[in-house]
């Protein structure tokens, strides 16, 4: 998280500051869904996608 | 200053705790600031943010008489040379290892894995000045690094490991750098590797360092933060004079670097109503030296700071000098309300809608293999998207379509349980003319393998997730496409307009990705459809 520097945002028009932050979502499903290898959310394994509850 | 303190004001430093042990504590800093390579740069910021130790550091070098005499031959091969000389310098395992690490790091850091720069250290007691720099044909021979006996620069690129490594940087030269002493004493061949002459070890006391490179800014910028390290390891620096033909420059100069700041800019960036005192002392923390000037302040920046660019980083270094946990958060002033993108709305609800349905929802990567575009029989090769050089066949293509993904997901599910029904809502490709080069569309896909599968009931789904979701009606006029059966597949009219295709996945197909039973199958040009 942080804000863009001007060397950025000024080539695009923009005068203003712009700040941004952002994060990835899987290893917080990763957490929820108790899954130690990020590449589990990624196989598309029906037998998986069909027995996980939709709220653990 | 205990454990306890260092260890939490590390991070506010920029640096992660990797591991923490009873002797050591195992820190990752940013590239952008590789005078954090040592221990000595860390404690000079540390010092600097705890109050022990405040504004630019100051660094003596005293005018030394070594000279280095530049041949014009490096020129087309690697142009620039720095050096430095450091005296009493006490080299114990610690040192050695820091200094080390350090050079590394700065090698392939700045350096670009010693394209741009190259470091070379060595024991400055058995050199004869003045120093050369010039070039060699590949038959010079001379003993390296390791080694007891003499061997040719054509042998050390092919036989040894650094020449191994780094011989592609010289392999359009026939010339290679070297660097020689009054005798002819080979001090190194740069950027490969040393000579065995000049081997530093825990007894060296005077060392000589030397830089080479292909960008002047880039060596004097390692030469200063090296400069700086061996300073706070206890060394006295002497400066080297460099001679480019008539050309004279002395080497390192570490004068400090003025740069003025606007305190107005800093006070609207930060959210902090600072005075130009106060933004003083936050830039001594961060060991800058400032001082107000009118309504600017004029900072000092010491030379090993190579990182700051912009008016921008002195704000960071005001904010990093206030400390960055001291900055309380505030209700911004302005009320601005968010809402989600209106195709982004229609999409969820598609999602749902066929959820709904039964259908099960699947993430498929937008690069795919050229193989997958051929099983599944995709055509229209002149307008996709390919990657350069791709690290794996799994990656080559951007997909142009959804369809032959889902055909791989089915592909890798043989084992469950059938009916399967599955769908993805995701972007494609496509090259376009003008006016942007890539057209980026969302599609929508959907399968359905079981022993029945069929048109009819593909139509049937298609009908139900664009009315439920979308509110509207759909044609199929019957037309063929090469992974349909003959006869089996349509296209999908909604006002007059072709959004879709839909159809029975033909037996070469299926084959090709080894599936025992039909499988039925629909994609939707969403984009086209919500336009």
């Amino acid at each position: 998280m942080g804000i863009f520097r001007p060397e950025v945002t000024l080539p695009l028009g923009i005068k203003n500051p712009v700040l941004a932050w952002g994060g990835g979502l899987e290893r917080l499903v990763m957490l929820r869904y108790g899954i130690d290898d990020l590449r589990k959310l990624y196989e598309n394994d029906l037998g998986w996608l069909r027995r996980i509850p939709l709220r653990p | 200053m205990s454990n306890e303190i260092i260890l939490e004001r590390l991070p506010y430093l920029g640096l992660d705790l990797e591991e923490i042990a009873e002797e050591y504590v195992r820190v990752e800093y940013n590239p952008n600031r590789p005078d954090f390579s040592t221990d000595y740069g860390i404690a000079r910021a540390l010092n600097g943010l705890l109050g022990l130790e405040t504004g630019a550091p100051k660094y003596r070098v005293r005018k030394g008489s070594l000279k280095i005499l530049v041949d014009s031959s490096v020129r087309s091969v690697r142009p620039y040379i720095g050096g430095v000389v450091v005296r009493h310098i006490k080299f114990d395992d610690e040192t050695l290892r820091q200094i080390i690490s350090m050079q590394e790091d700065l090698h392939n850091g700045i350096g670009r894995k010693r394209r741009k720069v190259a470091i070379g250290l060595h024991n400055f007691d058995v050199v004869r000045p003045p120093i050369k720099y010039g070039t060699a044909g590949g038959e010079f021979r001379f003993i390296p690094l390791g080694d007891n006996s003499a061997i040719s620069i054509k042998e050390i690129l092919r036989n040894t490991e650094q020449g191994r490594h780094y011989s592609a940087l010289l392999s359009q030269f026939n010339r290679y750098p070297i660097l020689t002493d009054s005798m002819g004493n080979v001090l190194s061949f740069p950027p490969i590797i040393n000579g065995e002459l000049t081997r530093v070890t825990n007894s060296t006391i005077n060392l000589f360092v030397d830089v080479t490179g292909t960008e002047m800014k880039a060596v004097e910028d390692s030469l200063s933060i090296l400069s700086a390290a061996f300073q706070d390891a206890g060394g006295h620096l002497e400066s080297v004079e460099v001679l480019y033909g008539k050309k004279r420059m002395r080497t390192p100069d570490l004068n400090p670097i003025g740069i003025s700041l606007d305190l107005g800019y800093a006070r609207k960036l930060l959210g902090l109503d600072l005075t130009s005192r106060n933004a003083v002392q936050c830039l001594a923390r961060s060991r800058i030296t400032a001082r107000p000037l009118k309504d600017k302040i004029h900072a000092l920046l010491p030379r090993y700071r190579i990182d700051i660019l912009h008016e921008v980083d002195l704000v960071e270094d005001i904010a990093i000098g206030f400390g960055l946990d001291k900055i309380q958060p505030t209700i911004p002033r302005s009320n601005l309300i968010g809402s989600f993108d209106k195709q982004l709305t229609h999409l969820a609800l598609m999602r749902e809608t066929l959820t709904s349905l039964g259908f099960t929802e699947v993430m498929n990567f937008s690069l795919v293999s050229k193989q997958l575009l051929r099983d599944s029989k995709t055509q229209d090769e002149e307008v996709r998207l390919s990657v350069d050089n791709p690290k794996t066949t799994e990656h080559e293509v951007l997909r142009p379509r959804i369809l032959p993904s889902l055909l791989a997901v089915l592909s890798r599910n043989i084992h469950e349980e059938y009916p399967q029904r599955v769908f993805e809502i995701a972007k494609v490709f496509l090259r376009d003319e003008s006016p942007v080069v890539v057209s980026e569309s969302f599609h929508l896909g959907f399968s359905i393998a079981h022993g029945q599968a069929n048109y009819s009931e593909a139509k049937s789904y298609l009908a139900s997730a664009l009315s439920g979701a979308l509110g509207i009606e759909c044609k199929t006029l019957p037309k063929d496409d090469p992974m349909f059966i003959e006869g089996r597949g349509a296209e999908i009219r909604v006002r007059e307009q072709a959004v879709g295709v839909l159809g029975e996945i033909s037996p070469s197909v299926l084959q090709s990705f080894a599936l025992r039973t039909p499988v039925s199958a629909c994609e939707l040009d969403l984009t086209k459809l919500l336009r």
